[in-house]
């Protein structure tokens, strides 16, 4: 039998679009089309200086594919979130287990003390950071100079420089995972651990069966969201190693992968190439964050 | 008198329809009206567009004129926006991408890019109403209006001219007995009072004796010097393969080899990275352009230096600098190119460059200019004037992409050890890679 439509379910659905339509159409035009767009561009041998811009097809991203430079950037851009997440998290996530504890001391001023570097501006700590590093004169040498260690050049070294940045990216994200981890841990009820004492577990073993596999759905959100901004790094590679307007440091070694497809459109003029580029990040987000989570999603439940 | 309630109900109702009207009312909005042919009729009242990348001094000069020509001018005004360095490439290219509306209609360009503008049909020659072309000629320096000179006609006006020239440190050259107004002798008495100036022992007078860091600029006025003084001003792009000629000529493989000793050697990249060295009185001599003057005044007012001229290659050779230079030019969505070019003429005419030279710093484009007085309160200036006589113009095509390459050049062997042979012939095929990129078909 066919199911007759009444008028008001008709006028429900009306208005429903009706009230959908304008969120619908600004994500068509501010999301939806820029995307398309940015895509067709890739598509085009496109300058930002106006002339023809000849259909090339695939060509792009096959340049993308054999140039250098390109996969120096890519290359730079894994190893700096290879380092930065799983090492920030850790750090993080001890912090977070000792500011967790009832008994510490101004455990609201430590918590401060380490979230202030998260609300600084990424120029201001990346301007100080360069000072910090300086070979000669800088506080991280000078330190280490007490410790009888010759410190590298830093910034001025291609195999120190990006490790460079990776320790500043690490020191100012610390405060934010802390304090999502702090929230993780505050959800997991004290009569696990109760229990878990009861019946004879140490520490360790509290620790292993019970906070880390109640914080999955923490660790889950710190490592996906941790490794899409590290895939997206920019401000401090470019802030810390720009030398006469050309950021990368020395031989390219701090050349991002967002920074190149910058640099490739905006600077160099090329947006057909840096769309392309856009797009072979996305891809590698996109597949980066799937495999992530089928691999770290796991059913849990309390009890 | 019945009272309307306003129900939940209704207020959703209402709110959703107002929602949609607006976007449609704003995807139905008429676009701003683009001129019919360039503009040729001055309206009313006319609005002009006027973008430029932000420096104090000049917004300020700018602002200066913007008020006196539009007093002068009551139907015209000039909308005037200084941006950001870090902004002005990319909003200007949305800009121009968006093109009538939202492109300006006066903005300045590097002479790099200036004949790629053209090509793609984006600029408006200079109207002869204003100044004709013949005129032009005779009232600027050549090189600073031969790049945007195209099929007879000329599509920008030169400001921001800058030559190359040495800035010693006085301080230094005296302790060392050394005449910091003598000029070198060749580029081989250079690299000897580099190395001698030098001293990196990790005491906390370490200096070094060179800065070489801007490598762009180094490497650029060596090989054009070569080239312009050896090889009779050959081009280093060759016409008809479109490629750099930098490997007929070994001298150049040499140069670039010398550079790369020199900036070794009396330089270190590491020594306070990414700061003003010069200022901080820890260079002994460095490559800059006349404009840095105002720079050193704001950052180090009591430091003694003195500029003296870019050595020859040989002894007894004629001096070479190489010069750079900005144009202003106008974009043929322009909605008159009369008043156009007239307020880009106001802004670099003879009266206006007395002007940018205080505010500035900026040399002279206008014949004639540089032997006055005014551009002459002191010896400094006098070498920076004269070096308007022996310039040439960059011979980059492009713009960026020569700093990058030039840099990760000299680090490759300075940094990374690589044979600079191997470095320069990687140099060499990137360049003619940018080269092909930015030839207009």
């Amino acid at each position: 039998m066919k199911r007759s439509i009444s008028r008001l379910q008709l006028r429900e659905t009306l208005w429903a679009y009706t009230f959908l339509g304008p969120a619908f159409a600004f994500l068509l035009i501010l999301i939806v089309f820029p995307i398309l767009f940015a895509f067709w561009i890739s598509l085009h041998d496109w300058n930002l200086i106006p002339r023809d811009f000849p259909w090339i097809g695939l060509e792009n991203y096959v340049e993308a594919i054999q140039d250098n430079l390109t996969r120096k950037s890519l290359r730079n851009t894994l190893i700096y979130t290879v380092g930065v997440v799983p090492v920030g998290m850790c750090l993080a996530l001890g912090l977070a287990l000792i500011m967790n504890q009832d008994r510490l001391p101004w455990r609201a001023g430590f918590r401060t003390v380490y979230f202030v570097p998260v609300i600084t501006s990424w120029v201001a700590v990346s301007f100080v950071w360069i000072w910090m590093f300086e070979p000669r004169w800088g506080l991280v040498n000078s330190f280490l100079g007490l410790l009888n260690i010759e410190g590298p050049k830093w910034l001025a070294s291609p195999t120190w420089a990006l490790p460079a940045v990776m320790i500043v990216a690490i020191w100012k994200g610390l405060g934010f995972s802390m304090v999502i981890f702090l929230a993780g841990l505050q959800g997991i009820p004290r009569e696990f651990y109760e229990a878990a004492k009861i019946d004879g577990a140490n520490r360790w073993h509290s620790f292993q069966k019970i906070t880390f596999p109640l914080l999955n759905p923490t660790i889950v959100f710190i490592t996906v969201t941790g490794v899409i901004g590290s895939l997206q790094v920019f401000t401090p590679a470019v802030i810390m190693t720009t030398t006469q307007g050309e950021a990368g440091g020395p031989i390219n070694s701090t050349r991002v992968m967002v920074y190149h497809i910058y640099a490739t459109a905006f600077r160099y003029n090329d947006l057909g190439y840096g769309a392309a580029l856009a797009f072979v990040l996305f891809a590698l987000i996109l597949v980066i964050t799937l495999v992530q989570l089928r691999l770290t999603q796991r059913e849990f439940e309390y009890g | 008198m019945s009272v309307h309630s306003l129900s939940r109900r209704r207020f959703l109702a209402l709110s959703g329809t107002l929602g949609a009207a607006t976007v449609v009312a704003a995807a139905c909005a008429a676009p701003v009206a683009a001129p019919a042919d360039g503009g040729a009729m001055m309206s009313e009242a006319l609005t002009l567009s006027h973008w430029q990348h932000h420096s104090t001094g000049r917004a300020a000069a700018v602002e200066e004129f913007k008020s006196q020509f539009e007093a002068e001018n009551a139907d015209v005004t000039i909308d005037f926006q200084s941006i950001p360095w870090a902004e002005y490439w990319g909003k200007l290219a949305a800009g121009i991408a968006g093109g009538a509306g939202s492109a300006p209609d006066i903005f300045q360009i590097p002479m790099g890019l200036v004949e790629e503008y053209i090509a793609g049909d984006n600029l408006l020659p200079v109207s002869d109403s204003v100044i004709t072309g013949s005129e032009i000629a005779e009232s600027y320096l050549p090189w600073t209006v031969q790049r945007a000179h195209k099929n007879g006609e000329y599509y920008g006006l030169p400001l921001d001219v800058q030559t190359l020239v040495m800035y010693r440190n006085d301080a230094i050259y005296e302790e060392a007995g050394l005449d910091p107004s003598e000029p070198y002798a060749d580029l081989a008495d250079m690299y000897d009072q580099a190395v001698l100036f030098t001293k990196l022992e990790g005491a906390e007078d370490d200096r070094i004796g060179i800065n070489t860091g801007y490598y762009s600029a180094f490497q650029t006025i060596l090989y054009q010097q070569f080239l312009q003084r050896e090889r009779d001003g050959q081009p280093w792009v060759d016409e008809v393969t479109n490629e750099l000629v930098w490997h007929d000529h070994p001298e150049i493989l040499e140069t670039f080899e010398w550079f790369c000793d020199l900036s070794g050697t009396a330089d270190d990249n590491s020594f306070l990275q990414g700061q003003s060295r010069f200022a901080l009185g820890r260079v002994a001599m460095e490559i800059g352009h006349p404009v840095s003057r105002g720079s050193l005044q704001a950052q180090a007012p009591d430091m003694a230096y003195t500029i003296v001229p870019f050595p020859t290659r040989s002894m007894g050779q004629e001096l070479y600098t190489a010069g750079s230079h900005w144009n202003w030019v106008v974009g043929k969505w322009a909605p008159d190119t009369e008043v156009s070019w007239r307020w880009v003429h106001y802004c670099t005419n003879r009266d206006a460059q007395v002007i940018w030279n205080d505010v500035a710093g900026d040399l002279p484009s206008f014949q004639g200019l540089g032997a006055d007085a005014r551009f002459r309160p002191d010896a400094n200036a006098e070498v920076c004037l004269d070096s308007l006589d022996y310039a040439t113009p960059w011979e980059w095509v492009g713009w960026a992409e020569w700093v990058k390459e030039f840099g990760d050049g000299r680090d490759r062997v300075v940094i990374g050890n690589e044979d600079p042979s191997t470095s320069f012939d990687t140099m060499v095929d990137n360049l003619n890679k940018v080269i092909a990129d930015h030839t207009p078909s």
